[in-house]
C-alpha cells in the first residue's frame, strides 16, 4: 500500500521545518530603530555635538526635497523653509512669521537647526516629536494651511517622489512615512564642531579670553543650569520670569504667552516655555517665543534680569555674548 | 476509488492534520520574541535604576546637565510602548489581559514620574542658582551695609538668615520653614533701616533669592523623595514576574503539545515498523507460495503432457481409423462401381462415367437385356448420399438387375416403379427416399417405352 509513505514523509518534513525555523530565527534582521545619540560626555555642563551622525541618507535627501517644497502648503506657496531658512540659520528673522495668505503667526520660529536634540518640540513642549510636530505646521491655518489628505494626493502626483517613496517605504506616500522623511532630514541638522565644541573636546587655544571670561560668567551666574547638555538649552521647561514679572513688564499679555499652560492647563504652569537651545544662537535673532528681544545682548539681559535676578553690566553682557557666539557651529561642513 | 482506499486516504490525511496541529502547537512559544521581551522588561529596570541614580547626582551637583535624564526618560517611554505592542502572541488571552492591566498600572506611575521628573528639572534648576547667588549677594550686602550703618541689627540678622538658610536647605523642616518665612518678611518689612536706593534694591534680590530656596528647597527635596518613592521598579518587577509566569505556563502547554507529539510519533514509527515487518513476512509467503507454484506448474505441465500425448495418440488412433474406413468406403464405393453394368457393345452401344460425390453416392444407374430386343435402363437418386443411400440404392439395383420384384412385368415401367415404391417404403428406410427414372428400349421397334 503504496500510502503509508506519506507518514514518515511527513515526520521528515515536520523535523525539517524544525531544522529551517531554528535557522530563519538566527537570521531575522533586528528592526531599524532611531539610533540614540551617543554624546562622549566631558566634565562640563555643555556637552559637544557629535562629528557625525549615522542616518538613512535617502530619507534624509526626501526629507530635505520636502522640507523645501511649497506644495505642502495649501496654495503651494510656503514651505517648511519659508520659515525655517537654512541660509539664515534656520529662522526667518521675523518676530512673526508669515504663513499662507500673509497670515502672521503667534510666535516667534524657532530654528531648526539641532531640534532633534531638543527633548520635546515648539516652545510650549506640545509635540513629544519632530513626527508629531510635523502635524503642527502642516495643519496651522496660518503656517502650511493644509491637511494630510491634502498633502498626500498632490505628493502622489508627482512621479519622482511616488519612486522615491516606494524605494524608502513599503508603504509608499503616507502622512507617517512623509513625517518621518521631514524627521529624518531635521536629524540631520546638527550643527557640529562649534569653535566651543572645539573647546570642549581639548583645544584651549581656540576661544578668546573674552571668551572664555563669557563662559565663566555664563557658569557662574546661572544660565548653565537652564541651558545646559548638548543642546544648551532645549531639555526641560521653564517660567519665564522667575526673579520678575517679564510680562507685567513688557506689558499685553497674548494667549501665547501663557505657554506650557496652554497645554496642560496646569496654573504652574503658567508662562513656562520649554528652555531653547542656544546653539547658533547668534544667528537666531530675533529672541524669545515673542520675538522681542532684537539683538542678542538685549536678550542676554533680559535673562539675567527676569531669570537671575541679576542686573548684568553691559560689559558682563558683552562676554557672555562674545561666547555665545562660538556656539555658532557647521552644517555639512560649512559655518552657518 | 473503493471504500476502503477512501478510508484509507480520510485515516491519513486525519493524522496528518493533528500531526500538523500538535507540531505547531509544539512550536507556539518563539524564543526570540521572548528574549527581546525579557530584553525590554529587563532594560526597563536598568534604565529606571540609572535614572534615580542621575537625579541624585543632580541633587548632588555631580551632574550638572540634564541630558541624562531626558534620554532615559525617553527611553522608559520608547520602551514601555515597545512592551506594549511586543506582547509575544504564544502568552495566552489571560496572560495578556494580566499583563495589560500590568501596563497599564506601569504607565501610571511612569507618567508621574515624568511629571515629577520635569517638576524636578525646573525647580532643581531654580534651586541650586539661588543657592549660589544668594551667599554671595547676601555677604556683599551685609558688607556694604555693615561699613557704615548704625543701626547694625538688619546686618545681623542678614548673616543670620544667610546661615540659617544654608543649613536649612541641608535639613528642611516644617517649623524651620514657617520661622524662616517671618524673618524674611521682617527684613523685607525693615527694608527703609538701609541707606541707598541701590542698597535697598540689592536686599529686595537677597531676599528674593532667600525666598526662592525656602520655597524651592522642600519642593525639591519631596520631588526627590516622590521620585524614588514612586513604585516603578515594583510595577516593572511585578510585570516581569507576571509574565514569567505566564511564559512558563505557554511554555509548560507548548511541552504537553510536543510530548504529545513525539508519542504519537513513535506510535506511527511502531505502527510503520510493524507494517514493513508484516509486508515483509508476507513478501516471504508470497515467495514459499510462488516456489510452491513453479512446482505445481510443473507437475501440471506434466500431466499436461501426458494428457496431450494421450490426446495425440487417440488422434493416431482416430486418424488410422478414419484412413481404415475411408479405405473401407472406398472399397465400398469401388464395389458399388463395379456393379456398374459394363459397356454395350453390339446394336445398342452405351458408354457412361460415373463420378460419385464423396466416394459413396446415392446415385447408380443400370441396363440389362430383357430379351433380345428389350434393353431396361435405369437411373437413380437415393436421397442423401454416403453408405446408406449407397447401399439403398445398390439394393435398388439388385432388385432391377436380378428382377426379383414378383408378379411384375418388367417390361411396364409404371409398374415397376409401382413396385419398387412398395417394396421400399420411406418408413422403412430411414426415411430414404429415391427417385428414379426407368425405361424399356425396343430395339425391334426402335422405340422407348
Ligand atoms: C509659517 C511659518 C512656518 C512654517 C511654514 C513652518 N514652521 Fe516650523 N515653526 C514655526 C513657528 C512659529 C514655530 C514655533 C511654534 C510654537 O512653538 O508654537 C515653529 C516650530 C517648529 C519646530 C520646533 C522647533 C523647536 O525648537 O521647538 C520645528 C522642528 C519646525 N517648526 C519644523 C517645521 C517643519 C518641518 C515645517 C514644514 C512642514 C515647518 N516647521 C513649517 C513657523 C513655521
Ligand atoms: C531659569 C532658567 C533660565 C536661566 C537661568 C536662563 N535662561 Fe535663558 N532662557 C530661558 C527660557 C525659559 C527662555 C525662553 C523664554 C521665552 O522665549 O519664552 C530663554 C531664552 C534665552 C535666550 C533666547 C533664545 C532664543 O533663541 O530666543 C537667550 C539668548 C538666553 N535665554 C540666554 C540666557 C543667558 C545668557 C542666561 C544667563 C544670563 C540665561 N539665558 C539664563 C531660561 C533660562
Amino acid at each position: 500500500m503504496k500510502w503509508w509513505y506519506i507518514l514518515p514523509v511527513f515526520l521528515l518534513c515536520l523535523v525539517a521545518i524544525g531544522l529551517w525555523q531554528r535557522l530563519q530565527r538566527a537570521e531575522q534582521p533586528a528592526p531599524e530603530s532611531v539610533a540614540p545619540v551617543v554624546v562622549n560626555p566631558v566634565n562640563e555642563p555643555i556637552q559637544a555635538i557629535p562629528l557625525q551622525i549615522a542616518l538613512n541618507e535617502t530619507k534624509v535627501k526626501l526629507g530635505e526635497k520636502l522640507f523645501h517644497d511649497p506644495r505642502l502648503s495649501h496654495d503651494n506657496s510656503v514651505a517648511c523653509a519659508s520659515c525655517h531658512n537654512l541660509q539664515t540659520g534656520g529662522t526667518d528673522h521675523r518676530q512673526r512669521p508669515i504663513g499662507i495668505n500673509g497670515a502672521e503667526g503667534f510666535v516667534n520660529a524657532p530654528t531648526v537647526f539641532n531640534s532633534g536634540f531638543n527633548f520635546r518640540q515648539f516652545w510650549d513642549g506640545r509635540a513629544e516629536t519632530l513626527e508629531d510636530q510635523i502635524n503642527g505646521p502642516i495643519q496651522a491655518p496660518h503656517e502650511l494651511g493644509s491637511n494630510w489628505q491634502e498633502v498626500t494626493a498632490k505628493l502622489t502626483a508627482v512621479p519622482d517622489y511616488v519612486a522615491e517613496f516606494a524605494a524608502l517605504y513599503p508603504d509608499g506616500i503616507q502622512p507617517h512615512t512623509i513625517r518621518d522623511a521631514i524627521a529624518t532630514f531635521e536629524r540631520s541638522l546638527y550643527t557640529s564642531n562649534a569653535r566651543f565644541d572645539q573647546f570642549l573636546r581639548g583645544d584651549g587655544e581656540v576661544l578668546t579670553e573674552a571668551e572664555k571670561a563669557g563662559y565663566h560668567l555664563f557658569k557662574t551666574y546661572g544660565c548653565i543650569r537652564c541651558h545646559q547638555g548638548v543642546n544648551i538649552g532645549g531639555n526641560m521647561f521653564q517660567t519665564f520670569g522667575i526673579m520678575g514679572n517679564y510680562f507685567a513688564d513688557r506689558g499685553t499679555e497674548t494667549q501665547a504667552d501663557m505657554g506650557r499652560f496652554n497645554v496642560t492647563g496646569d496654573a504652574q504652569d503658567r508662562h513656562v516655555f520649554k528652555v531653547p537651545s542656544l546653539r547658533n544662537v547668534a544667528l537666531t535673532l530675533p529672541y524669545f517665543h515673542d520675538g522681542s528681544a532684537a539683538r542678542l545682548e538685549d536678550a542676554v539681559t533680559i535673562m539675567g534680569t527676569y531669570q537671575l535676578g541679576r542686573r548684568l553690566a553691559p560689559n558682563e553682557v558683552d562676554l557672555i555674548v562674545q561666547f555665545l557666539r562660538t556656539l555658532t557651529g557647521t552644517y555639512k561642513g560649512k559655518p552657518l | 476509488m473503493s471504500a476502503a482506499r477512501m478510508r484509507y486516504s480520510m485515516i491519513i490525511s486525519g493524522v496528518v492534520l493533528i500531526l500538523t496541529l500538535l507540531f505547531v502547537k509544539s512550536r507556539v512559544v518563539d524564543f526570540t520574541a521572548h528574549e527581546r521581551f525579557t530584553r525590554d522588561l529587563r532594560r526597563l529596570q536598568e534604565v529606571d535604576t540609572t535614572l534615580n541614580q542621575d537625579i541624585l547626582k543632580v541633587r548632588d551637583g555631580l551632574l550638572t546637565y540634564y541630558d541624562t535624564l531626558v534620554t532615559a526618560s525617553a527611553e522608559l517611554n520608547g520602551l514601555y510602548h515597545h512592551i506594549r505592542r511586543s506582547i509575544p502572541s504564544f502568552i495566552g488571552a489571560q496572560g495578556q489581559q494580566d499583563i495589560t492591566r500590568l501596563l497599564d498600572a506601569y504607565a501610571e506611575v511612569l507618567a508621574s514620574k515624568a511629571r515629577a521628573l520635569e517638576r524636578f528639572k525646573s525647580d532643581n534648576a531654580i534651586l541650586k542658582n539661588s543657592l549660589q547667588y544668594f551667599p554671595l549677594v547676601a555677604t556683599e550686602v551685609a558688607e556694604e551695609a555693615g561699613g557704615h550703618l548704625l543701626e547694625q541689627g538688619p546686618v545681623t540678622e542678614l548673616k543670620n538668615l544667610l546661615r540659617d538658610l544654608l543649613v536649612y536647605t541641608l535639613l528642611v523642616r516644617e517649623d524651620l520653614t514657617l520661622q524662616l518665612q517671618a524673618r524674611i518678611d521682617s527684613l523685607s518689612h525693615n527694608r527703609d533701616a538701609f541707606a541707598s536706593a541701590v542698597e535697598r534694591s540689592k536686599l529686595d534680590t537677597v531676599l528674593a533669592h532667600a525666598q526662592t530656596i525656602l520655597t524651592y528647597a522642600p519642593r525639591v527635596n519631596s520631588l526627590i523623595a516622590e521620585l524614588l518613592a514612586l513604585p516603578l521598579a515594583q510595577r516593572s518587577a511585578a510585570l516581569h514576574m507576571a509574565y514569567n509566569r505566564h511564559y512558563e505556563r505557554a511554555l509548560r502547554t507548548a511541552d504537553n503539545y510536543r510530548l504529545v507529539l513525539y508519542l504519537l510519533s513513535v506510535a506511527l514509527l511502531s505502527y510503520i515498523a510493524y507494517i514493513i515487518v508484516r509486508l515483509r513476512q508476507a513478501t516471504q509467503a508470497l515467495n514459499t507460495a510462488n516456489e510452491h507454484l513453479e512446482e505445481r506448474v510443473r507437475e501440471r505441465t506434466a500431466a499436461l503432457q501426458k494428457t496431450t500425448e494421450q490426446l495425440d495418440q487417440r488422434n493416431q488412433m482416430l486418424v488410422e481409423q478414419q484412413q481404415r474406413l475411408r479405405a473401407e468406403l472406398a472399397d465400398a464405393a469401388a464395389y458399388v462401381t463395379s456393379r456398374l453394368p459394363l459397356p454395350l457393345t453390339g446394336d445398342v452401344k452405351t458408354a457412361w462415367q460415373y463420378i460419385p460425390s464423396e466416394q459413396l453416392g446415392g446415385d447408380a444407374f443400370g441396363y440389362h437385356w430383357l430379351d433380345e430386343d428389350h434393353l431396361a435402363m435405369y437411373l437413380l437418386d437415393v436421397c442423401g448420399h454416403g453408405v446408406r443411400a449407397a447401399l439403398l440404392s445398390l439394393s435398388i439395383a439388385n432388385v432391377l438387375r436380378s428382377q426379383s420384384l414378383p408378379g411384375t412385368n418388367f417390361y411396364e415401367p409404371a409398374a415397376v416403379l409401382q413396385a419398387l415404391n412398395n417394396t421400399f417404403p420411406m418408413e422403412q428406410h430411414y426415411n430414404m427416399f429415391f427417385t428414379m427414372w426407368y425405361g424399356i428400349y425396343d430395339k425391334r421397334h426402335r422405340r422407348i417405352v
